[in-house]
């Protein structure tokens, strides 16, 4: 054996060495990153390293590897997306839980007032006190009416206001995933890592389909595609972005988003489809809160024009009949927000048409009976009462908020699955890594024996030769 | 599977909550007694329990208004039994005067007698209970009978009030169907007829009213029997009214309150539930093998 074949031995050695020592690197970063949000765990690129016929060049740790499976990846950004548009959904949609519950200030309870007022007015038709009462419990129905309608339409209001704010987000956060794209792209074409660069990435779409469904591709020299609803892409593969935007539609009023792309817009609200915070918005404030809006307005409109009819059919105590008890509008939309204790009666109480017949005030009750027996009429669209109408759209508002709490429930279990499937391949394992730990430092040990052994073949070269 | 820590922790963190969130419902339910407190708690039963309450509070105003037609009815029967007690005095005073052997002083006096109580009777046609013509029908905020001469001058539409659901009650006996021509003999008329023959010292004419005194004794009676009448039936549909009030109580209970032995179970359930799931987050291992340098 020759002196150069032991300094080969000595090379193999500190190979090895130095390779487990990018292991043990590598193990580390992995283990302090047990519980990061987002980390993706690496693991160490060993190569053999070609030696001399005679013997092996040791080893070299080419890097780390990330660990991930993009389809377990696109999975978890879906179902990331889903559960943030059933959670956006339900934030507003439970307003409709405050609006009809059963409690003071609210439609249900100011109706039961107010019917109390009209029998008390049909036991004593003649009693301005009574017919007082009654008035105000009327302004009270159509104020509760008009505060529920507020209620309802601030929270679509308030879905705008989100929906611009989340555009402009969605539209920061484009912007730095396609910085981040860049950086990568330049640093692994100039031969570094770009694992870190890579997770912040990743960490930065997720965020974005908080906001938007999206759907990311991978493309040459580290880029990537994000594709908004797996159609159009939202940031091309160059970094070029197409950002979105908040438009008020010019019919309704309300925010539509439009993607722009070559100077042209395109209303892309419908893509959303639910998912994203954007999509639960646009869900609830179109569906759950529209739909119990146009209910509380025909219930409003059918409730006025009932009571309306009775009470001009009535005479007041000053023998004159045909005046409303509220003024509504004309037709069913906008009712809730229109109705108003009608001018002929406000501040009037003995306009009431408690009689039947001019020629029987005072004592005449008949029309007020009439009055309190609308409770029990069916006098309602549908065919159903005043308290059947209510009723049904509680059920309905209640349903729709069961819903919406159940779909946050089924997307969460969805997510929390996606979101295991992700962590059981890229996740950090801390037994395997100090496992791994303990390998690679009895290699180190092993590398450094080596080392020591050629060493102590050198020493016993060198004394032959004395 | 590969179980990895973050997922040990958020199993945990998972497991809390949710236990969390049951004990908090758990207590709410406990404490308040509410078990739907928002219509999403239970969607059906809170559209339910709206036509429930609703039945309940119209139960309960209607028999306000049975209350009110009774106190109404009772005071017209006891109107009308004093009238008859009147009558009754009148007719002992007609029997009296239309005896032959009376002197004209005698008749004269009597004559004076019932023109007080002649003066009675319209009074009492005139009661007024809270400020309204008892007897007048609809309108009651004018006296029904001339206060006199006792002509009749009011109105004989009866009132009526709903006492229970769709059931609409007498809750009046107008003076002008009892009293007045309309019932067969005008009374007011012919208790004149009878002070001016007592004052005229004519005991014929006097002998002459007693048959017509009668009849208006039977037209009074029977202005109560119809007050009874209807008083029974506010009776009767006020208990009906209290039925469905009872039964419309019991069923908004079952649907939006707890039962309070299930409530308390609940709790009990949760309670330990989330002591456990406290417990498993607070043991939660050391990361993998480094429990081992312990």
């Amino acid at each position: 054996m020759s002196s150069s074949t032991v300094s080969s031995l000595l090379n193999v050695g500190a190979t090895g060495l130095r390779a487990q020592s990018v292991a043990v690197n590598v193990t580390s970063q992995n283990l302090t990153n047990v519980q990061t949000e987002g980390y993706t765990r690496r693991n160490v690129l060993m190569d053999p390293l070609q030696g001399p016929p005679d013997g092996g060049g040791g080893v070299i740790a080419r890097g780390s590897l990330r660990i991930v499976d993009q389809y377990v990846e696109r999975r978890w950004l879906g179902a990331i997306s889903e559960k943030a548009g059933a959670e956006a959904s339900l934030q507003l949609s439970s307003r409709i839980d405050e609006v009809l519950s059963d409690s003071s200030g609210n439609v249900g309870q100011a109706l039961d007032a107010f019917r109390a007022a009209v029998r008390d007015v049909s036991v004593n038709p003649s009693d301005t006190g009574a017919r007082q009462v009654m008035l105000s419990r009327a302004e009270s129905v159509a104020s509760t009416f008009r505060n529920a309608e507020t209620r309802i339409e601030e929270s679509r209001d308030e879905a705008d206001r989100r929906m611009a704010d989340a555009i402009a987000q969605a539209n920061a956060i484009a912007s730095e995933i396609s910085q981040l794209s860049q950086q990568i792209s330049r640093s692994e074409a100039s031969g570094n890592e770009a694992s870190d660069l890579r997770d912040r990435r990743d960490q930065r779409i997720r965020e974005l389909g908080k906001i938007v469904p999206i759907t990311a591709v991978t493309a040459e020299q580290g880029r990537i595609t994000v594709l908004l609803a797996g159609r159009e892409p939202i940031i091309a593969a160059d970094g070029a972005i197409s950002p979105l935007k908040a438009v008020p539609d010019a019919t309704t009023g309300r925010i539509r988003v439009e993607r722009t792309a070559a100077g042209a817009p395109m209303d892309v609200t419908s893509w959303l489809n639910g998912a994203g915070s954007l999509g639960g918005l646009v869900e609830a404030r179109d569906g759950a809160l529209a739909s119990a809006q146009t209910s509380l307005d025909q219930l409003a409109f059918d409730f006025a024009n009932a009571y309306n009819t009775v009470q001009t059919a009535g005479f007041g105590l000053d023998g004159v009949s045909g005046r409303k008890l509220f003024d509504v509008s004309a037709t069913a939309t906008g009712a809730a927000s229109s109705i108003a204790l009608s001018v002929d009666v406000a501040g009037f109480p003995d306009r009431i048409g408690a009689a039947s017949t001019a020629a029987t005030v005072p004592g005449d009750n008949r029309n007020a009976l009439d009055l309190a027996a609308l409770e029990t009429a069916t006098v309602m669209s549908g065919g159903e009462t005043v308290d059947g109408a209510l009723g049904a759209l509680i059920t309905s508002g209640g349903l729709s908020v069961q819903a919406a709490r159940d779909e946050v429930d089924a997307r969460s279990a969805v997510e929390a699955q996606a979101k295991s499937a992700r962590d059981s391949i890229s996740g950090v394992n801390s037994d395997d890594e100090m496992v791994a730990l303990t390998q690679y430092q009895r290699a180190y040990e092993a590398a450094t024996k080596v080392v020591q052994t050629a060493d102590e073949m050198l020493q016993t070269l060198l004394q032959l030769k004395r | 599977m590969r179980v990895t820590d973050s997922m040990i922790a958020e199993n945990a963190r998972l497991g809390v909550a949710s236990a969390r969130e049951r004990n908090l419902e758990a207590q709410r339910a406990a404490s308040t007694g509410v078990r739907v407190d928002q219509p999403s708690d239970d969607p059906v039963a809170a559209g339910l329990a709206r036509r429930r309450k609703a039945d309940e509070l119209r139960a309960t105003q209607m028999q306000r208004a049975a209350d009110f037609g009774a106190t109404r009815l009772q005071s017209t029967d006891a109107t009308y039994e004093a009238i008859g007690g009147v009558l009754d005095r009148i007719r002992e005073l007609a029997i009296q005067g239309s005896n032959a052997t009376l002197s004209a002083s005698d008749r004269s006096a009597l004559a004076v007698e019932v023109g007080g109580l002649r003066d009675q009777a319209i009074a009492l046609a005139n009661t007024q209970l809270d400020g309204r013509f008892l007897l007048a029908g609809m309108v009651d905020n004018v006296a029904p009978f001339n206060g006199v001469t006792g002509a009749f001058v009011g109105d004989r539409n009866v009132q009526q009030l709903e006492v229970a659901p769709g059931v609409r009650s007498d809750v009046s006996v107008p003076g002008g169907d009892v009293l007045s021509p309309v019932a067969g003999v005008d009374m007011f008329a012919t208790l004149e007829t009878l002070r001016l023959a007592l004052a005229a010292n004519n005991p014929v004419a006097t002998q002459a009213t007693i048959a017509d005194l009668v009849t208006s004794i039977e037209q009074v009676s029977q202005g109560r029997a119809q007050s009874g009448v209807a008083m029974e039936g506010v009776e009767m549909a006020r208990s009906v009214s209290k039925r469905i009030q009872d039964a419309a109580r019991v069923d908004y209970a079952t649907l939006m309150e707890v039962d309070t032995f299930d409530a308390l179970s609940e709790l009990n359930r949760a309670d330990t539930l989330l002591q456990q799931a406290v417990s498993i987050a607070a043991r939660l291992p050391l990361p993998g093998l480094a429990q081992q340098g312990r």
